[in-house]
């Protein structure tokens, strides 16, 4: 899919947001994977003054011109992006944080496949290839990415050892270059305040837990990433198991809860499912932050069955929607300040409901 | 210059003695350098300093006539200049492909090109075993350097080297000495295997 620019991509649903083949009952919310590569004979992108940085950016099309997974591939170099465009790109995962600061010359992001494939050029490294894909299926994601790494890797020269492996910009990402992570749902094990154990677990594991926006943030609502803490000392296929295995021992973990919520304090459970839904759809001035919190019980009701009319994938829709970015575009407010952006998601929130719900 | 010592060998080795604000200075031969020692000094007019700097004179400079008919303040200037240049070289430390400097490094806690990782490696190599608990890649490479392994190196030995290295780094003798044992041990046992096929 070809945008002309990332603003229009707004209209089109999240290509990981499906519920097909979705055996963890919507806990898992998505699976992605990067990899870091660098060229072997040139700086990395924090000592490269602008004429490397676009050599780099020229050297990759020039190479990516006979990937076929590339070839309807849309450019974006950040330097001709607004804030709009930098936004959505970041809310729909494209581009790091990191990268959506940026403005050097040579400096940008391709976008391919359905959207759920990308390509940041001259970010912390002077490739990152990213895949998404929707549930948990890291290693059905996996071979499609190896394939375009093992593709550029014949025709570009990437900096590597035999015994450290591939060389990135932080030390911290040396060795397989790879992070796997998977968004999960998790309400129950947040509403038994047990999240602070599975962040421990988790980390004894060798995995790190943390919110849906990225390093440091909280995990709103019980909506988290779980993701690879080391890249070096362990094969690509290894990393991904082992996330694997961890996050199906942590989706365990949240249906016990989830059962044990719903048999020992169903109306309680219910009461705030519903009072949630009641803000969100009467509310008039509603923060990201509390958006998210409310989204995230109403769409484990939805799971339930609490509502007619609204299933997960509309929740979903409703939480990508609702995002900064994506809020002021759809509802054509691009124009209003940080401010106002409460109440104008208040008025979008409560006509998304009231058109779903019967 | 003869020593101040002995009086007829030719002065080789400088030392400074600090007392409070005074310094002394003596110009020694080796051999009566070798027998200077504080609060046993053979010298009677030095004992007890409270500070004593001992400084190497370059033996060609006591060689070369020009040293040996160099005035004391200048010898001192120029014996304190190769100690400035010691500390400025350490300060300037930098990377020779990319220029970055360790300074730079911990400002930008990135690296400035993939050569960082030798200039740097006694910096890193506790970081990325902290970070990772692991030393040694296990997984893809490029095909073709895969293919350039040529002869195969003995198993495991790159990561033990590599683990030396870290140990080394992080300054643990105890575990550097039982790497480099094991690491010898494999080098003749990869010998033997060697010679035999």
């Amino acid at each position: 899919m070809q945008h002309q620019s990332p603003k229009k991509m707004v209209e089109f649903p999240l290509p990981w947001s499906g519920a097909e083949n979705d055996q963890t009952d919507g806990i898992a919310i998505s699976s992605r994977i990067r990899l870091a590569r660098n060229f072997a004979s040139t700086h990395f992108p924090a000592r490269s003054d602008a004429e490397t940085l676009q050599e780099v950016w020229d050297k990759v099309a020039r190479g990516l011109q006979s990937c076929s997974l590339y070839s309807s591939a849309a450019w974006y170099k950040m330097a001709t992006l607004d804030y709009l465009d930098r936004q959505v790109l970041r809310e729909r995962q494209l581009i790091s944080a990191e990268m959506s600061e940026k403005t050097d010359r040579g400096t940008g992001v391709v976008v391919a496949g359905e959207d759920n494939v990308s390509l940041m050029i001259n970010e912390e490294d002077h490739l990152r290839l990213q895949i998404l894909g929707h549930g948990l299926q890291l290693q059905n994601i996996w071979p499609c990415l190896i394939k375009t790494e093992r593709f550029l890797n014949r025709i570009f020269d990437f900096a590597h050892t035999e015994k450290l492996g591939y060389l990135s910009a932080c030390p911290t990402n040396v060795g397989t270059g790879l992070r796997a992570s998977v968004m999960l749902h998790v309400p129950g094990l947040w509403l038994t305040g047990k999240l602070k154990k599975v962040y421990n677990a988790a980390e004894a594991l060798g995995l790190s837990v943390r919110g849906a926006a990225g390093e440091e943030s909280e995990a709103l609502g019980g909506i988290c990433q779980v993701s690879n803490r080391f890249t070096l000392g362990e094969s690509e296929e290894d990393i991904l198991k082992r996330i694997e295995t961890t996050v199906r021992r942590i989706i365990w973990y949240e249906r016990n809860a989830q059962r044990r919520l719903l048999r020992k304090q169903q109306t309680e459970i219910y009461d705030k499912i519903g009072r949630a839904y009641g803000q969100l759809k009467y509310g008039y001035t509603v923060p990201e932050d509390e958006a998210v919190k409310l989204l995230s019980l109403v769409r484990w009701g939805a799971i339930c069955g609490l509502f007619s009319g609204l299933n997960r994938v509309n929740v979903d829709d409703v939480m990508r929607r609702q995002q900064k970015g994506h809020l002021q575009i759809l509802e054509s407010a691009s124009h209003i300040g940080r401010e106002e952006l409460p109440s104008v998601r208040g008025t979008f929130l409560r006509r998304s409901l009231r058109n779903q719900v019967q | 210059m003869q020593c101040q010592a002995c009086g007829t060998s030719p002065a080789e080795v400088q030392i400074r003695e600090i007392r409070g604000e005074e310094v002394n200075t003596l110009y020694l031969c080796n051999a009566c350098a070798e027998n200077y020692d504080l609060g046993t000094s053979s010298c009677p007019s030095l004992d007890e300093p409270e500070v004593t700097i001992r400084l190497s004179a370059a033996s060609q400079q006591s060689e070369s006539p020009s040293a040996q008919t160099m005035p004391p303040d200048d010898l001192i200037d120029d014996l304190q200049q190769t100690e400035d240049s010691e500390d400025a070289r350490i300060e300037m430390y930098e990377c020779p492909n990319c220029g970055w400097t360790e300074q730079t490094l911990s400002e930008k806690k990135r690296l400035g090109c993939p050569e960082c990782y030798n200039t740097f490696w006694e910096l890193l190599a506790p970081i990325i075993h902290d970070w990772h608990n692991e030393v040694a890649h296990k997984g893809e490479l490029p095909k073709e350097q895969e293919g350039e392994r040529k002869p195969a190196p003995p198993p495991g030995s790159g990561h033990l080297e590599r683990e030396l290295d870290v140990a080394i780094a992080c300054e643990d003798y105890e575990r550097a000495a039982e790497l480099r044992d094991q690491l010898c041990e494999q080098e003749n046992t990869y010998k033997c295997t060697d010679q035999r096929t």
